[in-house]
């Protein structure tokens, strides 16, 4: 199938362009909100927050199903994500801040009870052979093909939600994220601030459950955010630029394994974000590695000998600069 | 006595666990100068300052700032922190670090607008920092990190200054500069609570000094508590302290 | 051998063998990085498989540790250009490379007996069926000669270079100096872990092996004062769980490998709550009654402060305490309560005064030397002088 076709099918398609849309979208946000993330370096607890969702999702899918009703019990899922999410992120903390353990054993304890549960979950509701029960393996690898408007709905409410808050506590999650201590100091909650925080970076790993699934979502959040880092001086422009990233990597994971067959979503939209984030390390202006290299060269040809690392990040060189 | 004290302790107890860091203090900082506060590392003196701004929470005592509570007198006063605390490779620049000594008048939800970004303009051309107005701050030198700092805090237009270290790392030129602003801003009378490390310069730089470690060991004009006994008490019998050249 | 048999001792055997590394895997603080070890080995596995085929066991062991050393160098070297934050350069490369090994066994090549599932949680039950051939006769699960020789590895090394192993955990910079290359013993670690980690992928899939790597060790973590005593205790968690989990996966017709974790993770959660001395019970507990201990004695070195010189000044009565330190009225009614109690003050017509003993208990608390406050050595305000 060449371009034209597949870009043919996206104007007629209106499956295609639904999955598109909501692919798109899906990175967007997660771009967008994976910013934070990244800044508070917590790229990681990303990936345990969607593993452990799995919990979540299948606590609420059994619940759904004893329920009975109209509803189908998949559409419970995301919610029950979201409650997955927030509640790894609060074990790690209670770990963390009752006992010596460090944040990344806590994480491991997470993941062993919450993914581990979930997918001790997931093999009773096979075994049961629930009703809609297969819908739930799309959560695992991710699969963009079978999006229903149903679920876009789903995406776009999530993602004004998250949008709007970050729109609206900009100044406050930046400054609460550069300088905690001065921000406390002119009165933000300190504690509220952090947990509304973590809860948006949570809804920013959920909202693409479904399109990336539980095992590979952690790249959508992060990769998009860390290239982009590489090209801006700005949290506002990098902002954007990770929400182009991450719709990027979701259009273009999307529609491959939409029209490729036999070809989960969350793999390629990973591969697509990691090789974003590589070619901004060799090729971002400024702080890049061919960047670097170059502005090496040309102080030893100007110095005729190698300066100690003349990298950005020399903070004693500002000084005598003109 | 307390008619005129800026900031008054009393009895100001502070543990992060069991051990306490902070241990009975009693101090007050008069109004309009510059005190110095001085003590060997981990003796307490950032959690002094934090606990001043209420950023950390005491065990029991009491902090009144001009007779009040802190909280209700958070915008008189500006802090600050010690330089390492944050992140330098955050995506922003010189001129939004300034801007943020602006939020705390803004309130929530609203944006800083043209008078935010003159006021911050003019505190950067009063550190000196006009050429770097819109550089990345991971590419700022120690010196210039430390006067951006300090441009947030004019910005704040506060009547106390409580700073964390403002001379650490920086080149003798900055911090000529920061003292001749300091200067002036208690010619304009402010009062300013400055963490120092470096003993040579404390009587060239502070009317009243602080000998901190866990417990207050002396306060008061640098000239009658600032000499070798209360040091050695201070930084402990073993090293030799000399003030003399 | 009896079917279930082999899967409860392949459970066992691999959750111990797991269990051993993991002890130093906490200490060290690379909990995260076997999260990306994991992952990486897919690629390498699969890559194995679709050259040298699936039955030659030692390089479909080898190949794939090759590979999670590869993620560990690699994530080393971004780390290293400083243009990622924190664990970024971590959480940038496993994702992709995993992505890998699922693209490939999507696509369904030829030859390599591998689903998205079995990927995930391991298929144990296939683990257990598979077995290793001598000649013509089957001698047992392949898996379990494996895990059991990984086992052994771990154990054996853990023995021979405990020291070593020991010094680089607890102070790379002592060990470096006493002749120990921390750079040798951690690239050595981790090459037996990438090693177990791949030995576990049959029966347990690629992440749930992070759990029982790590759950353990932390329990035992809460549980243990040292690394000894942590080895074993660890071990003894995992055993303990890979029975209970094996069971209850098999009434409950779950996965084994998901419960052994689950159940690792909720034996974390019980020593988390009711551990003797590090447990959320028992902190509690020895808070509550520190900070009982702690203001006790910020009131007596209060009333030494105040009665020098200004007897019944107004803060020595209850009312001047709580105002002075701020404290809210039920909580200094405690105090007081509990300091006459123990005799370290005296309440007499509503003043406070120091004891003796309570002057003595401040000097004995002072958590700092040289520098003792003059008023504790003045002449001591009995109980007797206040009667
Ligand atoms: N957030 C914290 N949690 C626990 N202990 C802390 C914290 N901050 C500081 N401490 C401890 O409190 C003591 C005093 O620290 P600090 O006030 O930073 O000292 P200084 O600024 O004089 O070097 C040190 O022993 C330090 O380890
Ligand atoms: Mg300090």
């Amino acid at each position: 199938m060449s371009l034209t076709d597949v870009l043919a099918m996206l104007v007629t398609d209106h499956t295609l362009r639904t999955v598109s849309l909501g692919s798109g979208l899906v990175g967007v946000v997660s771009g967008s909100l994976g910013c934070y993330a990244y800044l508070r370096k917590q790229g990681m607890m990303g990936a345990i927050v969607a593993h452990s969702s799995l919990f979540g999702i299948t606590v609420a899918f059994l619940l759904g199903s004893l329920i009975g009703g109209r509803v189908a019990p998949i559409q419970f899922a995301l919610p029950g994500a979201l409650i997955g999410g927030v509640l790894s992120m609060a074990l790690v903390s209670l770990i963390v801040h009752s006992t010596s353990i460090k944040v990344d054993t806590a994480m491991g304890i997470a993941l062993a009870l919450l993914f581990g549960g979930g997918v001790f979950l997931l093999r009773i509701i096979q075994s049961l052979a629930l009703p809609g029960h297969r819908g739930l393996r799309d959560f695992l690898f991710g699969q963009a093909a079978t999006m229903t408007t149903a679920d876009l709905a789903t995406i776009v409410g999530f993602s004004v939600i998250g949008l709007t808050v970050v729109i609206l506590m900009w100044k406050e999650f930046k400054l609460h994220t550069f300088d905690p201590g001065f921000a406390a100091s002119i009165g933000y909650p300190m504690h509220r601030l952090d947990q509304l925080l973590l809860a948006t970076i949570v809804l920013g790993v959920v909202v693409g459950l479904r399109t990336v699934g539980v095992i590979l979502m952690v790249s959508l959040l992060v990769c998009p955010a860390a290239a982009a880092r590489q090209w801006t001086r700005r949290l506002g422009s990098m902002m954007v630029l990770a929400a182009l990233f991450g719709m990027l990597s979701g259009v273009v994971g999307a529609v491959v394994s939409a029209v490729v067959r036999n070809l989960p979503t969350g793999p390629v939209i990973s591969l697509v974000a990691t090789a974003l984030v590589l070619v901004s390390l060799v090729a971002a202006p400024r702080r890049g590695l061919v960047a670097g290299a170059l502005r090496r060269a040309a102080n030893r040809r100007r110095f005729g000998v190698l300066p100690p690392d003349p990298g950005m990040h020399d903070r004693a060189a500002g000084e005598g600069e003109p | 006595m307390s008619g005129d004290a800026a900031i008054r302790i009393r009895d100001l107890t502070v543990a992060y666990h069991e051990a306490p860091v902070l241990w009975d203090i009693d101090l007050d900082v008069p109004s309009g100068t510059i005190m110095g506060i001085v003590g060997p590392n981990g003796s307490g003196k950032s959690t002094l300052i934090k606990s001043i701004m209420g950023i950390v929470e005491p065990a029991g005592g009491e902090i009144l700032v001009f007779g009040k509570p802190f909280s209700a007198q958070r915008k008189r006063v500006g802090y600050v922190p010690q330089r390492t605390s944050v992140d330098w490779d955050f995506p922003t620049t010189v001129l939004d670090v300034v801007l943020m000594g602006t939020y705390g008048s803004l309130g929530w939800f609203r944006r800083p607008g043209r008078d935010q970004i003159n006021a911050a303009l003019h505190a950067i051309e009063r550190v000196g920092m006009s050429d770097y107005v819109d550089r990345q701050i991971s590419e700022l030198s120690g010196g210039q990190q430390q006067r951006t700092f300090l441009a947030r805090a004019l910005v704040q237009q506060a009547e106390i200054y409580l700073m964390d270290e403002p001379f650490q790392g920086v080149d003798a030129r900055t911090e000529r500069a920061i003292v001749e602003i300091l200067r002036e801003m208690r010619r304009l009378g402010r009062t300013l609570v400055i963490v120092h490390h470096d003993l040579q310069t404390v009587s060239h730089y502070f009317d009243l000094v602080t000998l901190l470690n866990i417990r207050v060991i002396a306060t008061g004009p640098v000239g009658d508590v600032f000499h070798d006994e209360n040091l050695r008490k201070t930084y402990g019998g073993g090293q030799e302290f000399s003030l003399r050249r | 051998m009896n079917l279930i048999l082999s899967i409860i001792l392949i459970a066992v055997v691999t959750a111990v063998a797991c269990a051993i590394p993991g002890t130093f895997l906490v200490l060290r603080r690379m909990s995260m990085v076997t999260e990306g070890v994991s992952h990486s080995i897919l690629p390498g596995l699969v890559l194995a498989m679709m050259i040298f085929g699936t039955q030659r066991a030692p390089i479909l062991v080898l190949g794939p540790a090759l590979m999670g050393l590869a993620l560990v160098v690699l994530v080393e070297a971004i780390h290293r250009t400083d243009l990622l934050a924190g664990d970024a350069p971590l959480g940038v490369i496993f994702p992709a490379l995993f992505s890998i090994g699922v693209i490939i066994i999507s696509r369904r090549y030829a030859g390599i007996p591998l689903s998205e599932n079995s990927v995930l949680i391991g298929d144990i039950n296939l683990a257990a069926l598979t077995q290793l051939r001598v000649g013509d006769t089957a001698i047992g699960p392949r898996t379990l000669y494996v895990m059991s020789a990984i086992l052994v590895a771990n154990v054996l090394f853990t023995v021979a270079l405990f020291k070593e192993l020991k010094v680089t955990t607890f102070d790379p910079g002592l060990a470096s100096s006493v002749g120990i290359r921390p750079a040798i013993v951690h690239y050595a670690f981790m090459a037996l872990v990438s090693i177990t980690i791949v030995g576990a992928f049959e029966a347990v899939g690629a992440i749930l092996v992070v759990g029982l790597l790590i759950a353990p060790a932390a329990t035992a973590y809460l549980l243990c004062r040292t690394l000894r005593g942590m080895l074993i205790t660890s071990a003894v968690f995992a055993t303990v769980s890979a029975l209970l989990g094996f069971a209850l996966a098999y009434v409950l017709d779950s996965a084994t490998s998901a419960t052994m974790a689950m159940m690792m993770g909720l034996f974390f959660l019980l020593a988390l709550v009711f551990a003797p001395r590090t447990g959320l019970v028992a902190r509690l507990h020895t808070r509550r009654r520190r900070r009982i201990d702690f203001a006790t004695t910020l009131l007596v070195l209060h009333l030494i402060h105040h009665a020098e010189g200004e007897r019944n000044a107004p803060a020595c009565t209850a009312e001047g305490v709580m105002q002075h330190i701020n404290w809210a009225p039920e909580f200094a009614g405690e105090v007081i309560q509990r300091a006459v109690a123990e005799g370290v003050i005296t309440e007499h017509h509503n003043v406070l005064m120091p004891t003796l003993r309570g002057r003595s208990r401040c000097r004995s608390v002072m958590p700092w030397e040289g520098c003792e406050d003059p008023s504790i050595d003045q002449p001591a305000v009995t109980s007797e002088e206040n009667q």
